[in-house]
């Protein structure tokens, strides 16, 4: 009887070594394709409503951005991707915070148009081995009176028949800072720098044959000049410059879920993010994606977010009186704020080439006059050859 | 699931006529089929018996020259598969059974001298067969590996598979009846599968309906000869030599792969001759059509 | 062999009835079941989200640039 039922099992324990084995043999994780996409966003700022505005420009930024990435197989197991960005900015920036009539903020903006241009490079080096996968990366940015470099290690360690992954990171940078001068504010920095060291790790795991579920847990340690430059805070009528603490920990932690709906032939993207800092700002957000597949090779993706952080210990939007720790900031960032924002993307693919184009909106609520909201429009083509 | 079309090609592969069928969209069609078959090509080019440049070629070319031939992660698995075959069968499948085929001539209606097929017993033996991750290693010369009895059903299992990994939710691959159901069709309906009357060709002796998993038959009309009223099949016992008289003129067996099924109807053809009851302790279904066309299964009756 | 044998035995107790079978995970290569469909498109969207907000997740990669204004 049990010699029988032993078979069984023998052979299908004998099948699946034959099919993992089977699938490392044509297991072909790099496609070996050279890729090509390019993109290009308008971003654009809403304007300051008129009853928060103290005085200066009400018109904010405006950014168009066009990004090139393209992706070179070196050998059989790896590929180097390279990514250039260049933005061109325009618009007036927020300075500081005042009180009205009655106590409440209103924004003193910058008068002057600024006109600027940032370009960046990111090199990422991808290598896949039988167990493990890994990827360098190298950014540099450079702006007039910024830039910034960065390198990244990160690995993933796959087991469990490649059911469950390990990954895990280092990430590290320098940026430098060499703000414009302007006579109206004399004590403005001359030149600082900031480093910032991190890590992550996680895990990912193929829970059925429909769902993927990720955990990721990072920390990051920034040192050094961590103010805003062109920012400055009203404080008891007198106007200072922008000063945070030169430390900053920040600890996350993030959860992303991918359902494939069969029903549908659609998949469901949740994103879970919580955030706390050592300035005492705490953060979380939600990220939900809709990837519907259409017929004609059609993929429409709508997704929203919200997003909600409470304020850093020193911020206020204005100071009535000193602080004995010297900190300051008014920067609209460091405020509590609710974020909300809708997206809808469209993508068509034709054979090896792929055409798509979203809109996003981003609003936001809360008490500083200088919150942003912004539109953002995208168009995209790609091709693999 | 709007916008399905029906893309299906009949050919020859494996010695045997093959059919896909799938049902997804316009465009993509003929492309998924070559995909399919593009993998079923590269699996007989692996291991055919007759292409000089597969691995099974050069492992038999080496057999007695003391030299390890290399073999790949697949190979592996392939002999690692037929070893618990080998196991299972208390050694009545063998992979090196094939060289009977030398005394063996269905086509020439005589039986082999006993001399020539006693000549070859001594070619047989998996277990005195070196093998490991390193390589494969036939001890003497004139010894030679088949994949034979289990790569067509191997290769269903891998079709069917690049299809499904290409999002194909409804499809039939047919390797001259080893069969692997992928889904139901588009309307629901399972796909009838029909089972060889074993003493007509071409006609079903029944319908089995079917919406996922794979369906191998083994019979003793593939290769066979009468001589005075008495069948000899293609089926050979490697420690005689010579045809078991199995009590069943052809075993089916169900299973979620087809590479299962295959090896169980296989295995109960072989063990049947001692242990007919084999399969039916097995836990899998099956449907037997015994000599005089009697049906026994464990199936509800369809 | 054998010991490639005992592991996938062992890893099969552990995973009990959950595990996917390598041939049922073709809905896995499906590009919008990655955890990250367009990179491009994301990369960009953190990188405003990070330059607008307090909050920074840490992850893979290594970006920089401002951002402030």
């Amino acid at each position: 009887m049990n010699q029988n039922t032993t078979a069984l099992g023998s052979l299908c324990a004998a099948a699946a070594l034959l099919n993992s084995l089977a699938g490392q043999a044509n297991a072909n994780p790099l496609t070996q394709e050279y890729s090509l996409d390019y993109l290009t966003n308008v971003y654009q700022e809403g304007d300051i409503p008129q009853d928060k505005l103290a005085t200066g420009s009400e018109s904010r930024y405006t950014i168009n951005t066009h990004l090139l990435m393209g992706v070179v197989p070196l050998t059989e197991d790896s590929q180097l991707t390279i990514t250039g960005l260049h933005e061109s900015m325009t618009g007036a920036s927020p300075w500081y915070v005042v009180p009205g009539d009655e106590g409440e903020p209103a924004q003193v903006m910058s008068n002057a148009t600024i006109d600027e241009a940032r370009n960046q490079i990111d090199l990422d080096l991808y290598t896949y081995h039988d167990r493990s996968e890994s990827t360098l990366s190298l950014s540099y940015s450079k702006e007039n009176d910024y830039d910034s470099v960065g390198f990244g290690y990160s690995g993933a360690w796959r087991f469990n028949n490649d059911l469950t992954s390990i990954n895990f990171g280092l990430n590290a940078g320098q940026d430098n800072i060499h703000p414009t001068q302007d006579d109206r504010f004399p004590g403005r920095v001359r030149s600082e720098a900031q480093n910032r060291l991190g890590g992550f790790v996680g895990v990912s795991h193929i829970m059925t044959k429909n769902r993927l579920v990720g955990l990721s847990l990072g920390t990051s340690n920034q040192v050094g000049y961590l103010s805003d430059p062109y920012k400055q805070v009203w404080i008891d009528g007198s106007v200072a410059p922008d000063a945070r603490p030169d430390r900053k920990s920040l600890t996350s932690l993030s959860l992303m879920w991918r359902e494939y709906l069969p029903a549908y032939n659609a998949a469901l993207h949740t994103d879970l993010a919580a955030y706390q800092d050592n300035w005492t700002t705490t953060a979380a957000s939600l990220n939900l994606a809709w990837h519907q597949n259409l017929p004609y090779n059609w993929q429409l993706v709508p997704s929203m977010r919200v997003y909600h952080q409470t304020e850093a210990a020193f911020y206020s939007p204005y100071y009535e009186t000193t602080r004995s720790d010297g900190y300051y900031s008014s920067d609209y960032r460091l405020s509590e704020f609710t974020a909300f924002s809708g997206k809808l993307k469209a993508v068509w693919n034709w054979s090896s080439f792929q055409v798509k184009g979203s809109y996003e909106y981003y609003g936001t609520q809360g008490e500083h006059p200088g919150l942003v909201s912004y539109s953002l429009y995208s168009f995209g083509m790609g091709a693999t050859f | 699931m709007n916008g399905t079309h029906l893309h299906s090609v009949k050919f020859r592969a494996m010695g045997s006529p093959c059919e896909l069928i799938i049902h997804t969209s316009q465009d993509a069609g003929p492309e998924l089929l070559q995909l399919a078959r593009d993998r079923l090509t590269q699996l007989e080019q692996k291991y055919s018996r007759y292409r000089p440049d597969s691995i099974t070629t050069r492992i038999n070319a080496a057999a007695g020259t003391g030299e390890t031939v290399p073999i790949d992660q697949e190979t592996l698995g392939l002999l690692h598969y037929a070893d618990s075959l080998h196991t299972q069968s208390k050694g009545l499948f063998d992979i090196t059974s094939g060289v009977l085929r030398r005394a063996w001539d269905f086509r020439s209606a005589r039986l082999p001298e006993p001399k020539s097929i006693e000549a070859l017993l001594p070619s047989i033996g998996w277990r005195r067969v070196t093998w490991s991750q390193a390589g494969i290693s036939l001890p003497t010369p004139g010894m030679e590996l088949d994949f034979g009895g289990f790569v067509k059903e191997y290769a269903a299992d891998q079709v069917a598979q690049r299809l499904r990994d290409s999002g194909v939710e409804h499809g039939l691959v047919n390797l001259g009846g080893d069969i692997v159901v992928i889904g139901p069709q588009p309307d629901g309906q399972p796909w009838r599968v029909g089972i060889r009357h074993p003493r007509q060709a071409d006609t079903a002796l029944l319908k089995l309906p079917m919406t996922h998993g794979a369906i191998a038959t083994s019979g003793d009309y593939e290769r066979f000869m009468l001589i005075d009223g008495v069948r000899y099949c293609h089926l050979l016992n490697p420690f005689t030599g010579f045809p078991v008289h199995s009590p069943f003129a052809s075993a089916t067996v169900i299973a979620d792969q087809c590479l299962i099924a295959g090896s169980f109807s296989s295995l109960t053809m072989l063990t049947a001759e001692t242990d007919p009851d084999w399969i039916t302790r097995v836990g899998l279904p099956y449907l037997l059509i015994d000599q005089s066309m009697q049906v026994l299964s464990n199936m509800e009756s369809r | 062999m054998k010991h490639t044998f005992w592991l996938l035995c062992i890893v099969c107790v552990l995973q009990g009835c959950a595990t996917v079978e390598p041939w049922e995970r073709g809905t896995m290569a499906r590009e919008e079941m990655a955890f990250v469909p367009d990179k491009l498109d994301q990369n960009f969207r953190d990188h405003i989200h990070y330059s607008k907000e307090g909050a920074r997740m840490v992850g893979a990669g290594s970006g920089g640039g401002c951002g402030c204004n």
